[in-house]
């Protein structure tokens, strides 16, 4: 019964979920700044659904799409670790405009909601 | 000794005037008054009613009663649609009149409808997945072609040559989707950042359909106006 009532709360999270309420994120690299491969993400303790993808060289941004809540941007550094540039929250039908600057040897995030 | 009396008719009654008699000396006061005075007097007080103008016919006067209920009609019609004129500028200021309300529903009514297209044609959205499926459906074809055993050779070879044709058009095709997309991409998010900018036009054009109303209100008053300050005339003169 209790195995019943975890995959009943799992079923509606997953339903939950799949909604339709979804924002987008617009990643820009600055000027002069060769970014390594991305990820975003849901900003959660564990999460398989982030998108991998290189940001423009052209100045345009990369726009994702992506379910509201709270995200997390990552960048991958030369021996295949990810860390966190930044993280903030998707609403609904808004667009989070990040602009990636290299300041030493970090990656700072410019944040425009 | 003889006199003669004379009756004079008014409206408010008979007058009886006495003549007086020939071959007799002056009369006293008191008799002058009595015999001269006196009727006078009644016969002044009945001329302004022997004066008064010819009265109206009954025709004139229900004519004039119809032209006034015609009128007080038409006013009461031109009351209520300038009850109307007041409540429709009321709702234009109440609805209109807030810049910060107008600005955001426009930006919130934008929002909705560009951010699903926005989605649409992100570079993970269901445009950018579209190409990615129509290739891959392509090779994939092709390479369990390349190794299916059903065929024989020759007829293989055809139809990997078929499906070699149909990667290289859908490639193309994929391309002119992704050029396509991008620019309306790049569109759509310009236009998603430009919404503050687009609320405040908005704004600004509420703002002009709010002085509209104003100003219709403002003629709608003064045309009322002259119509009641007619009736009132009207309604002064009746009956003259």
């Amino acid at each position: 019964m209790r195995v019943l009532g975890l995959s009943a709360a799992a079923l509606s999270l997953g339903l939950a979920a799949c909604g339709d309420d979804v924002g987008e994120v617009a990643v820009k690299v600055a000027s002069g700044f060769t970014v390594p491969s991305l990820t975003l993400g849901p900003d959660t303790f564990f999460t398989s659904e982030s998108d991998r993808f290189k940001a423009k060289d052209d100045g345009s941004p990369t726009v994702l799409r992506q379910r509201v809540g709270p995200v997390r941007l990552q960048y991958e550094r030369v021996n295949g670790g990810l860390v966190t540039a930044c993280s903030f929250n998707v609403r609904t039908n808004r667009v989070v405009t990040v602009t990636l600057r290299a300041v030493g040897r970090e990656v700072k995030c410019e944040i425009m909601e | 000794m003889s006199t003669s009396s004379t009756k004079i008719s008014t409206r408010s009654g008979a007058v009886n005037v006495r003549a007086w008699p020939t071959g007799r000396r002056f009369p006293s006061p008191l008799a002058f008054l009595r015999a001269v005075v006196i009727p006078m007097m009644v016969l002044a007080g009945a001329l302004p009613a022997l004066a008064q103008a010819d009265p109206k016919s009954s025709a004139e006067v229900s004519g004039q009663v119809a032209e006034l209920a015609k009128q007080r009609a038409d006013l009461v019609a031109r009351l209520k649609s300038l009850k109307g004129k007041i409540d429709s500028a009321g709702g234009v200021v109440t609805q209109k009149a807030n810049a910060a309300d107008v600005a955001r529903e426009t930006i919130e009514e934008l929002r909705s409808v560009v951010s699903p297209l926005l989605a649409a044609v992100a570079d993970n959205g269901e445009i950018a997945q579209l190409g990615v499926a129509a290739l891959k459906n392509a090779t994939d074809r092709r390479a369990a072609l390349e190794r299916d055993l059903r065929f024989t050779p020759e007829e293989r070879q055809r139809l990997v040559a078929a499906w070699d044709a149909r990667v290289k058009a859908t490639t193309e095709a994929n391309a002119e989707l992704e050029k396509a997309r991008a620019k309306f991409l790049a569109l759509m998010y310009t236009l998603q950042t430009k919404e503050d900018l687009i609320g405040e036009w908005a704004a600004v054009a509420a703002q002009d359909e709010v002085i509209n109303a104003i100003r219709e209100l403002t003629t709608a008053l003064n045309e009322t106006s002259a119509d009641v300050k007619n009736f009132i005339a009207f309604l002064e003169g009746a009956g003259s």
